[in-house]
Formats: structure tokens, C-alpha cells, sequence
């Protein structure tokens, strides 16, 4: 570097080429703004409601001043109930493979299956302010939904299929969102390789199960630890992916059974329960019966029997026609609650016995 | 920029007028293809408005779409051959100046495009943002994402160099004192 005058006239060289160079050649095209307008236009065609909100939520997350463009309110209650609708649907069906439970005393008896007529959903229904909103953006359960990229796929899903979203944002879901124990069981993430299942999300679109997920039997059910215990098992995560499962659940002649079923499940039988073939078997009307019966009922909760129903062979047992008679018989029943009768069901000589026979 | 986010897209029209020419500068000082920086600055533009909700309002805007369009024009820039690499002229859109004004800028430009293209792209990027953007050290600096010092340094190397290869008598002080 030379001296202070001499630096300045070099520095005064080259700056003369920069400006000779300036504005040569870099003229903008005359049509640069409509085309990038247009090309604006037509990205904004392509937001998903999802983004829309996101990009509306945007401004009071980084502390700017908001403009109301009408419709916001809208918008933000049918996102927000679909997006918490969505997470609880999830949440449900990969936890449970989907229970159908009518309604209130379904731990006792089965009655006709009543078929639900879903309301639309009304401003009065889902009441949430901006305060209720921001709560909600701001929580870790709408930050974990956002951050898994399946939960963000069903949501886009959710938002162009106008019957899911009608499902899922039905008051029942709403109110369900609020149940503490949904929430708590929404933290659980294994069960998330469920939603891969389509036939799982076909069966979100019946208005029956939204009908059956939001009734107090139902929940009540997933109070139950060892409830929770068995449809988080691997085991009834690998059996709920077996081809025909999701279909056995999604039967609608089979809801009521279910509601029955589930209601004297402990975590012992949930694997059984997720087989196929005894899917089919639960149709008989009769076993049904027999299976909502009291005292049978309370049979179901010990664990010697369980486990003996949980064998392979249990299915094919609840397809014998003789074993649901018998199980009509208060005499078997009787003897079912006999007092070393599960051991003596083990026994050797008893399956000699039987061998003979 | 709110009106934007909440569903005015027209409103973002005003952002692309006022940032549009001097990102076009640059990509085209960047890239030394016409084409190339008219396709990287409107990929940016609609990137950013895409990408508006993730934007930082503490941030400037400029820092930000600068960082697109810079990401876009070294993605068109991978996908040339490196050969056609900001070394020759273009076919330059005609300019309001006379002929005799219009040849002596053509050959202002491609002397400098020449001269630049020797430059590393960190230099390049420094001499474009200052002399063909007309941005502060600050700006610069919060632009590339590094410090003033830094940049005020690597301006002065980089003009160094230039001004070698331009043949001026080449010190490297930039013309302008502070910013």
C-alpha cells in the first residue's frame, strides 16, 4: 500500500471500472415482477390449509402487529379442531385397532347396535378465542404434532377429504380432546408405525366409531393400566398389521361384540383378540352373549384363564359351536369358577382324559 | 408482510419491487449469466414468499432473501458446466446509452467479468454486494453471515486482487470511506 494520496487515486481506478460495469448488462427483464407475481399467485393456490394457518399464525409468533383479513376465526377453529381432532383420531386408533364401544353398560350386556347420526359441527360446539388458540400453537402437544412428519401427512390427508375431516371435527372429538387420559395416552409414540395401515384410516371415516371412541365405556377403558399395557405390547402392534385385522374391526356387525369383548379384555387376551380367525368367530351372536355375561365376565379377569385362552388353540375352541353352548350352561359356568379348575384345565390327566374321550 | 402472511399474496408485490433489482445485480454478478440470475432471483423471491411465515421480523429481509437467492444461484451455478463459468460475454439486453457510451460499458463489464472470474467466489460475492449492491460492511456482513471486521478484510483482499488482474494500479482501499 502506498501513500495515503496514491492509495485513494488507485482506489478511485478501480471503483471508476465499477462504476463503467455497474448497471451494464444487468438490466431486470421488463416482465420480471408480473412473472414472479404470477409464479406467487399460483404457490399460494397450492397451500394447504395446514400452511395457511401456519402462515397466518406467523405474524404474532414473531411479535408483529396483525391484520385481520376476515375469515380468520373460522379457519383457526376448523384447524385447530381438525389438527387436535386428527392427533386424538391417531392417537386412538393406533392404541386401540379401533374398539366400537354403543355406549353406557357395555361392560354387562350387549343391546342392538344403535347407529350414530354425527351433528355438524357449530360455532357453538368448538368455542376457542384467540387466547385458546395461542395456548394451543404454543403447546408441546401441537409442537409434537408439527414436528412428526406422518401426523403432518394426515393432517394434509385430513384437510382434502372432506368426509375425514367432517369425522374429525365432530363435537365428540372436540370433547374428547379435552380428556385428560387421551392426552396422556397421545404422549405414547411407538404406536405411530400403526397409521402406515390404510385400512385403519378407511375405517376413521365411519361416524359410528367416532360415536363409539367418545363414549364413557370407552373411555373408561383406557384408564385401565393393563388395558394400556396390552395394545402397546409389540405383540398386538405386529397382529393389528396383519391383512384382515383392521377389516374384522371395521365390520359393522362386529361393533357391538367388540364393546363387549373389550370391555372384559385384560392384557393377557389383547393379542388373541387381534387374530383374524377369531375375529370370525366373535360373529356368533351366542358367544357374544355368553361373553357379556357376568359372571363370565368376571372369569375373563383372571389371569390362569386368560393365559389359557391366549393359546394358539383358544381360537379354534371359540369356533366350536359346543363351546358356546356350554358356555350358556350356568353349570359350566359354575365350574369354570371352581376353585383349581384353571390348573386342573392343565393337567395331564385331564388331557389324557380328553384324548380318551 | 402480515397482510401477506394472511392471505394477501398482492401484497407482496411492494417486497419484490423494492428488493428485486439489486438481487439481480447480484445473482447476475454471481453467476455471470443473464439468464441464470433472471432464474435465481425469481426463484428466490418465490421461495422467500413460500417461506415467508419462517421468517424472522428481528432479522432483516434482505439478509434472508439474500440467502435464498445466494443458495439459488449456486445451485444453477453446480448445474453449468464449469467451463461456461463467468469467463464470457452474453447477450446483454440493449441500454438506453449511445453506441460509443454502450461499447465502452460492454467493455467495462466484461473486463470486470473477466477479472472476476479469476476471483473465489468469497471474494466475488464481497465486490458484488458492495460495488454492484451498493451495501453497507454492516449489511454485508449480516448478509453473508459473518462479521464486519471479516468483511471489511476480505473486501480489501478481494479489490487487491482485482485491481491486479484489471491492470489499474491497484490498491485495494475500497473507494468509499466507512460505510
Amino acid at each position: 500500500m502506498g501513500p495515503k494520496g496514491t492509495d485513494q487515486q488507485d482506489a478511485a481506478g478501480l471503483d471508476r471500472e465499477f462504476d463503467r460495469a455497474r448497471d451494464e448488462g444487468s438490466e431486470l427483464p421488463p416482465d420480471f415482477t408480473a412473472t414472479v407475481m404470477q409464479r406467487v399467485g399460483t404457490a399460494a393456490q397450492r397451500f394447504s390449509i395446514l400452511t395457511r394457518w401456519t402462515r397466518r399464525a406467523a405474524p404474532s409468533r414473531y411479535g408483529y402487529a396483525t391484520v385481520s383479513t376476515g375469515g380468520d376465526t373460522l379457519i383457526k377453529k376448523v384447524l385447530i379442531a381438525t389438527a387436535a381432532a386428527a392427533a386424538i383420531v391417531l392417537g386412538i386408533a393406533l392404541w386401540t385397532g379401533y374398539p366400537p364401544v354403543p355406549g353406557e353398560g357395555t361392560e354387562a350386556t350387549v343391546g342392538a347396535a344403535q347407529r350414530y347420526q354425527a351433528k355438524q359441527m357449530t360455532d357453538k360446539d368448538v368455542v376457542l378465542g384467540d387466547a385458546a388458540a395461542q395456548t394451543f400453537l404454543q403447546s408441546e402437544g401441537f409442537d409434537r404434532l408439527i414436528k412428526n412428519e406422518k401426523a403432518r401427512a394426515f393432517l394434509k390427508k385430513a384437510s382434502k377429504d372432506p368426509q375425514l375431516l367432517s369425522a374429525l371435527t365432530s363435537p365428540q372429538f372436540v370433547a374428547l380432546m379435552r380428556e385428560q387420559r387421551v392426552t396422556e395416552l397421545l404422549a405414547k409414540d411407538n404406536l405411530i408405525a400403526l397409521m402406515r395401515h390404510p385400512e385403519l384410516l378407511q375405517a376413521l371415516r365411519r361416524t359410528d366409531f367416532v360415536d363409539a371412541m367418545h363414549s364413557d365405556a370407552f373411555l373408561a377403558l383406557l384408564t385401565k393400566r393393563d388395558i394400556q399395557a396390552a395394545l402397546t405390547a409389540r405383540d398386538f402392534e405386529a397382529a393389528m398389521k396383519a391383512p384382515g385385522v383392521a377389516q374384522q374391526f371395521a365390520a359393522r356387525d362386529l361393533q357391538p361384540q367388540y364393546a363387549a369383548l373389550l370391555s372384559a379384555l385384560n392384557a393377557g387376551l389383547a393379542p388373541t383378540l387381534a387374530r383374524a380367525d377369531l375375529m370370525v368367530a366373535f360373529r356368533d351372536q351366542a358367544l357374544v352373549d355368553a361373553l357379556s355375561n357376568v359372571q363370565l365376565h368376571n372369569l375373563l379377569t383372571d389371569s390362569a384363564l386368560v393365559s389359557w385362552l391366549s393359546q394358539a388353540n383358544a381360537a379354534e375352541l371359540f369356533a366350536d359351536g359346543l363351546f358356546v353352548d356350554a358356555l350358556r350352561q350356568v353349570e359350566f359356568i359354575d365350574a369354570l369358577k371352581a376353585d383349581g379348575f384353571s390348573s386342573a384345565l392343565h393337567s395331564t390327566g385331564f388331557e389324557a382324559a380328553l384324548s380318551i374321550k | 408482510m402480515v397482510r401477506c402472511l394472511g392471505g394477501d399474496h398482492g401484497a407482496f408485490e411492494p417486497l419484490v419491487r423494492r428488493y428485486e433489482r439489486v438481487l439481480f445485480r447480484v445473482a447476475f454478478r454471481l453467476t455471470g449469466e443473464y439468464e441464470d440470475a433472471r432464474d435465481a432471483t425469481q426463484n428466490a423471491f418465490v421461495k422467500a414468499f413460500e417461506q415467508l411465515h419462517r421468517f424472522d421480523g428481528k432479522r432483516r429481509f434482505f439478509s434472508w432473501i439474500y440467502r435464498i437467492a445466494l443458495n439459488e444461484c449456486l445451485n444453477l451455478r453446480r448445474a453449468r458446466r464449469p467451463q461456461e463459468s463467468l469467463t464470457e460475454g452474453f447477450a446483454a439486453p440493449d441500454t438506453q446509452a449511445g453506441p460509443f457510451e454502450a461499447f465502452a460499458q460492454t467493455e467495462a463489464r466484461r473486463r470486470i467479468d473477466r477479472a472476476m472470474a479469476h476471483l473465489t467466489f468469497e471474494y466475488r460475492e464481497v465486490i458484488a454486494l458492495r460495488h454492484f449492491a451498493d451495501l453497507s460492511y454492516e449489511q454485508i456482513a449480516d448478509a453473508i453471515g459473518v462479521p464486519e471486521k471479516t468483511v471489511k478484510s476480505r473486501l480489501f483482499s478481494a479489490r487487491q486482487r482485482l485491481a491486479g488482474l484489471l491492470g489499474v494500479t491497484g490498491d485495494a482501499n475500497d473507494g468509499t470511506e466507512g460505510n
